[in-house]
């Protein structure tokens, strides 16, 4: 067992410095019938920069690294798989904008890595999940492609302009586990800083008073981030130990604005809002007086996996999407020590739920086993699982043929030889 | 018109597709979303636009008269809702006119067989019964002298003994003095003519119409009928004013004391040719309030009042189609929880009586209103 | 093809099986090429046009038209201005109609509306409106267009809510569509009856797939899309500029501050907004002809009044220091309406933007000439439509 997700290390690393590499990679590889596996960070939270099979060679993307296109006016940037969130962010400073981090994902992670498996960022409830634009790369049969004005031929330095991504053949290269190939570069979109941030916390008694609040608060369009955290998480979050004082769920709420008068008409709206609801809303938890700085912190520079483990302790989340009723039903299947957190979707009509099981490291095969049987727990119920990963890829294609069918005769298409990260997906 | 003048007509029309369903923020049941009566077969070029590519490709040459084409043109009730919808905010597009040229032009085979006849419809029969007319008072005007208002018949009264006795009753009871036509009427006209096809025959009979209210003198027509109606308004010269006799009994009765009706609550059909052509929407209601009747509207009223599917010639040509457009409208009177449908059309009465559930009655407004006023004949649907 | 006809009758019923000339005549064009007579695309009758009443009896059609070769093209409401449901050659393929199909459904709880082809932008309208929730219609806004065509198969941008929420195919969540091989396929929110309204996964989203297809990768029979709970209050601005790059520049720092929830810059002659809310098109046209020398901003706000306030005011600030004018009421009278949009129901109003070209006085009307996706500043500079007579210029501002 390699981690908790895979059985297999990759047996070599290729790291390649450019597309062109990229592409000879991924040539020889079809005519060896060799498994390639890309890893632009590793930092997925489930582990689908490692194989599935034996002798596959991970492709280091890491050293592409190179901001290609910056764009501060129209907030745009075109980034190769290596470039991460702090490197981007820096630049980012420099003009006043910033980058849309994600859910558990570090600094340190890649940009397009993060955002081509669409791992769910703090901004999804303002910005819904359309932040990757145009990209290019190799088909796993080495064929290149561009999406969106990438495609076209212009004299142009930018080349990205498309500002919303178009479906079709952008879209299946997201969340696709690298089974398609491998992206050598993307348009990603930026969003302006704002001088002026707030937190305020809104401590429910439940998951179910959680997600009907999160639902009401974000119906009026004021927050910038926000999200629902049992205690667990939030301890996590502020780096505190867990203890009865926190509440069993927190609606952590971050408004935004380029001026004081913006705050102050939004902080009086969520308040009017909140007692509407019947829930109190404050700028300060109580066991916590720096709790805003530290939220304002994390979105801005997530910790990462390791907020929420340690060298004894393991921790896997799981990815889900889900409604409210399917939430209050199946949080009942995590033991009490799990975290969750809640990001309201779609105006609350759904949410991204990522409950988290924790076991002593040692006892993986074990927090397997439970793990595969609350997420057959969890589909059964018909929550989505987005982004499924290798231990329950076949059971979440099972429970859609029609489209794993589709997916395959698409896989086939483009990796007749099978090599580009093989049975990830259920492919 | 023209072949050019149809086709400029006829291109007003983009396919939009507004008129398929009716204008208003809320329906009660997608299923009645479907305005147009013939639209509600689903099928596309039964719709209005599609019945106006009739006339596209007619006048582009794209197009040739074919059985099947006729049968969809005479499906159509002329109701006049997408052409009053398309003037509401759209792009005036006159369906109507578009539609009545298309009958004219039809060949004479394929044209309906009820509808072959109808340059005869003007024909006056010899025994008709207006002389009922004389003895409730109204002079007659074909015997000479003049009179400020008339009452106008048309083919749905002129031989209707019943109808004439609750009208002349009503008339006598309200004091005002209103003559007639009885031993020379006027060519009863409604929309049969244009129904079949021959307007012509029509701009015949309305100069001689408006001659001879020039003659004596008539400054105001009464119409029982709202398409006679709704032709006036349309086609005639004259310098008469025309109106609804809904008119002169809701002015009776704010007036004349009456008795007040006791009946299940009821609910009142739009005619087309009352409302979307004449633009008389207010005066049945007041009648209706008068009464003492309690009014439940059916969702759709007013300017979107559902055709009741007896127009343009389907009621004689076709009356199985007549009565399948009829049944989406009973369901809507069912909705509202009345007992009793109130009309203001002879057409609309025959077709919605021929189609009406078992616990509803259909009662005309002009027997509502001489039953009110203590006549003491039978009340009669038609 | 007679045996053809014999099997599609069997399929769907006699009387939904329509070979009639007026029938082939009238689906061998839609509002685009209506007004051309077929100069500008051909208008090619189909062999029948057929109205199946479910995806069980669109799969059988689709099997026996793979099975003899025969093309399909499927038809929302007529109103696509892009051709795409007029057969490629003349007496050729099987029309799909989906008048048959047009059940809207709402689900408060997922908050989506679930609908069929034939449904319209009128239809979810009157529906939810009642309910107090709005959806975001898009362009290809006539009350009569499949609530498809705007999300699924044109570049639907909602005019005053686009930047807030994107294009149409940001809002779709998932679909029902019959493949090629006669496969029901069901992807995103519709892979299961309680799925969850998200259109991406497991894996690849593969709801996006016959977006901007023209019908060419499947038929789609069924299509949830996101609803949005009915703002408390919407406003819309709307200023005039001497210049485009002005008008740009001040469209510059709304964007950066993410004011408004959608906005349009608009060209001399502001034709797209004044066509949509005039009362008539000729009372558009005029404001067309009177705007020759105007660039224009309009923008859309939403939210609490005190959120609608402040941005309203801040905005308009931003581009007063740009050299903006705010628009007299009167002139804005004619822009009344668009609220609506904002605020999350069917603009009605665009049936006005098509015209004839008869030559007369009283004739005119807009033809699209196509979208174009680039940046703010590079679409007012755009040589396309240097060369061409009374052309309107509208950008729409996305994400």
């Amino acid at each position: 067992m390699t981690s908790f997700f895979s059985d297999y290390q990759p047996i070599k690393t290729v790291t390649p410095t450019s597309a062109q590499e990229v592409q000879e990679i991924i040539k020889k590889a079809n005519r060896d019938h060799t498994p390639l596996v890309p890893v632009s960070s590793g930092t997925n939270l489930q582990d689908t920069h490692l194989p599935s099979v034996r002798g596959a060679t991970a492709v280091n993307l890491s050293q592409m690294n190179q901001i290609i296109y910056f764009d501060a006016k129209n907030r745009n940037a075109v980034i190769e798989p290596g470039v991460t969130f702090r490197q981007l962010e820096e630049v980012c400073v420099a003009q006043g904008l910033r980058t849309l981090t994600a859910i558990d994902v570090s600094k340190d992670a890649s940009v397009l890595g993060t955002y081509l498996e669409m791992m769910p960022l703090y901004g999804w409830p303002k910005y819904h999940p359309w932040e990757m634009l145009t990209m290019r790369g190799f088909r796993a049969d080495s064929e290149p492609f561009a999406t969106g004005q990438m495609a076209m031929s212009q004299e142009r330095p930018d080349k990205y302009s498309w500002g919303i991504s178009f479906a079709q053949v952008a879209r299946l290269y997201c969340q696709a586990q690298g089974t398609l190939g491998i992206i050598s570069a993307a348009a990603v979109t930026l969003k302006t800083a704002t001088p002026h941030n707030q937190v305020l916390f809104s401590p429910c008694k439940n998951i179910n008073q959680a997600t009907k609040a999160l639902k009401e608060f974000i119906a009026t369009e004021e927050p910038h981030e926000i999200f629902a955290v049992n205690k667990v998480y939030l301890a996590h979050l502020l780096g505190q130990k867990i203890s009865a004082d926190l509440p069993a769920w927190t609606i952590v709420i971050v408004i935004r604005g380029f001026e004081k008068a913006e705050l102050s008409y939004k902080r009086k709206d969520l308040s009017a809002l909140a007692t509407h609801l019947g829930v109190d809303l404050t700028p300060r938890l109580k066991t916590e007086k720096n709790g805003g700085e530290k939220i304002l912190a994390e979105i801005k520079h997530p910790t990462g996996s390791s907020l929420h483990h340690d060298d004894t302790t393991g921790w896997v989340p799981v990815v889900t999407v889900a409604t409210a009723r399917q939430i209050k039903e199946c949080s009942r299947l995590f033991p009490k020590d799990s975290g969750a957190l809640l990001l309201p979707l779609q105006a609350g009509g759904c949410f991204y739920y990522q409950p988290d099981l924790r076991y002593q490291k040692g006892d993986e095969k074990e927090a397997r086993k439970i793990y595969c049987t609350i997420c057959s727990k969890l589909l059964k119920a018909g929550i989505t699982f987005p982004r499924p990963s290798a231990l329950v890829a076949e059971q979440v294609a099972k429970r859609s043929p029609t489209n794993f069918t589709l997916l395959k005769s698409i896989k086939k298409a483009v990796d007749p030889h099978n090599i580009m990260n093989p049975r990830k997906l259920g492919l | 018109m023209t072949k050019e003048e149809l086709l400029d007509k006829a291109l007003c029309c983009n396919r939009c597709g507004s008129c398929r369903g009716v204008s208003q923020d809320t329906v009660p049941n997608q299923a009645f979303s479907t305005q147009c009566p013939s639209g509600m077969t689903l099928l596309g070029a039964h719709e209005p636009a599609g019945l106006l590519y009739i006339a596209r490709g007619l006048a582009l040459g794209t197009l040739q008269w074919d059985r099947d084409i006729a049968t969809t043109l005479y499906s159509c009730t002329i109701c006049g809702y997408c052409e009053d919808l398309c003037n509401r905010g759209y792009r005036h597009t006159p369906a109507i006119s578009i539609l009545e040229e298309l009958r004219r032009i039809t060949p004479e085979n394929l044209k309906p067989k009820s509808l072959q006849k109808a340059a005869q419809s003007i024909t006056i029969k010899a025994h008709h019964k207006l002389s009922i007319l004389k003895e409730y008072g109204l002079p007659d005007l074909s015997e000479g002298g003049k009179a400020d208002t008339i009452l106008f018949v048309d083919n749905s009264l002129i031989a209707n003994e019943a109808k004439l006795k609750e009208i002349g009753f009503i008339i006598q009871k309200s004091g005002k003095k209103v003559g007639c036509f009885c031993k020379d009427p006027l060519p009863p006209v409604d929309t049969t003519l244009l129904n079949g096809g021959y307007q012509d025959v029509l701009e015949e009979c309305m100069e001689e119409i408006d001659a001879r209210l020039e003659t004596h003198g008539v400054k105001r027509v009464i119409c029982y009928n709202p398409e006679s109606l709704s032709v006036f308004i349309r086609f005639s010269n004259s310098r008469a004013e025309f109106i609804s006799i809904n008119r002169l009994y809701a002015e009776m009765l704010t007036k004349k004391p009456h008795k007040k009706l006791k009946l299940p609550a009821v609910t009142y059909q739009d005619p087309c040719h009352l409302g979307r052509y004449a633009k008389e929407y207010l005066a049945p209601r007041q009648v209706i309030n008068s009464l003492g009747l309690n009014l439940k509207e059916m969702w759709r009223s007013g300017f979107n009042a559902l055709c009741c599917g007896a127009g343009g010639g389907v009621l004689a040509d076709n009356p199985k189609l007549a009565k399948r457009y009829a049944r989406n409208r009973w369901e809507e009177a069912r909705a509202t929880g009345a007992k009793v449908m109130v009309t203001a059309c002879p057409f609309c009465t025959i077709n919605l009586q021929q189609s009406k559930p078992k616990d509803f009655k259909v009662m005309d407004i002009t027997s509502l209103v001489a039953h009110s006023y203590g006549y003491r004949g039978k009340v009669v649907a038609r | 093809m007679k045996d053809i006809i014999t099997q599609l009758k069997k399929i769907v019923g006699d009387e939904w099986v329509r070979t009639d000339s007026l029938t082939r005549y009238y689906y061998a064009s839609d509002v685009m090429t209506h007004f051309g007579q077929g100069a500008l695309y051909p208008e090619n009758r189909p062999l029948a046009v057929v109205y199946p009443d479910s995806p069980k009896q669109v799969q059988p059609i689709v099997n026996l038209a793979r099975k003899n070769d025969v093309p399909i093209y499927p038809v929302g409401g007529g109103t696509v201005l892009l051709v795409g449901s007029i057969p490629g050659k003349a007496d050729c393929g099987i029309t799909l109609d989906f008048h048959r199909m047009q059940r809207i459904e709402v689900n408060k709880e997922r908050m989506v509306v679930r609908s069929q082809p034939g449904a319209t932008g009128l239809q979810v309208s009157q529906l939810i409106r009642g309910m107090d929730l709005g959806y975001r219609p898009y362009f290809g806004g006539s009350p009569g267009t499949s609530l498809f065509v705007p999300y699924q198969v044109f570049t639907g941008q909602n005019k005053m809510a686009g930047y807030q929420d994107g294009m149409g195919i940001n809002c779709v969540c998932g679909m029902e569509m019959v493949l090629s091989n006669g496969e029901i396929l069901r992807t995103g929110s519709m892979v299961h009856k309680e799925s969850p309204a998200w259109s991406h996964g497991p894996g690849p989203a593969l709801t996006f797939l016959p977006f901007f297809a023209n019908g060419g990768y499947g038929i789609v029979t069924e299509m949830e899309f996101r609803f949005f709970p009915t703002p408390q209050e919407v406003a819309s601005l709307w200023v005039t500029f001497p210049t485009l790059s002005s008008a740009v520049k001040a469209m510059y720092e709304v964007m950066i501050k993410e004011y408004a929830c959608g906005a349009t810059v608009m060209g001399p002659g502001c034709w797209t907004h004044a066509l949509y809310s005039s009362q008539h098109w000729q009372e558009g046209a005029h404001f067309v002809k009177g705007t020759q020398d105007i660039n224009l901003i309009g923008m859309s706000f939403r939210g609490s009044p005190a959120k609608v306030a402040f941005e309203r005011k801040a905005c308009t600030r931003m581009l007063k220091e740009h050299g903006g004018v705010v628009m007299p009421k009167w002139m804005v009278a004619i822009l009344d309406g668009h609220e609506e949009n904002a605020a999350g129901w069917q603009q009605i109003n665009s049936p006005k933007i098509c015209g004839t070209f008869t030559g007369k006085s009283d004739s005119g009307g807009i033809f699209v000439s196509g979208g174009v996706f680039d940046t703010l500043e590079k679409l007012a500079v755009c040589k396309l439509w240097a060369d061409l007579p009374c052309h309107g210029r509208t950008l729409q501002c996305g994400r």
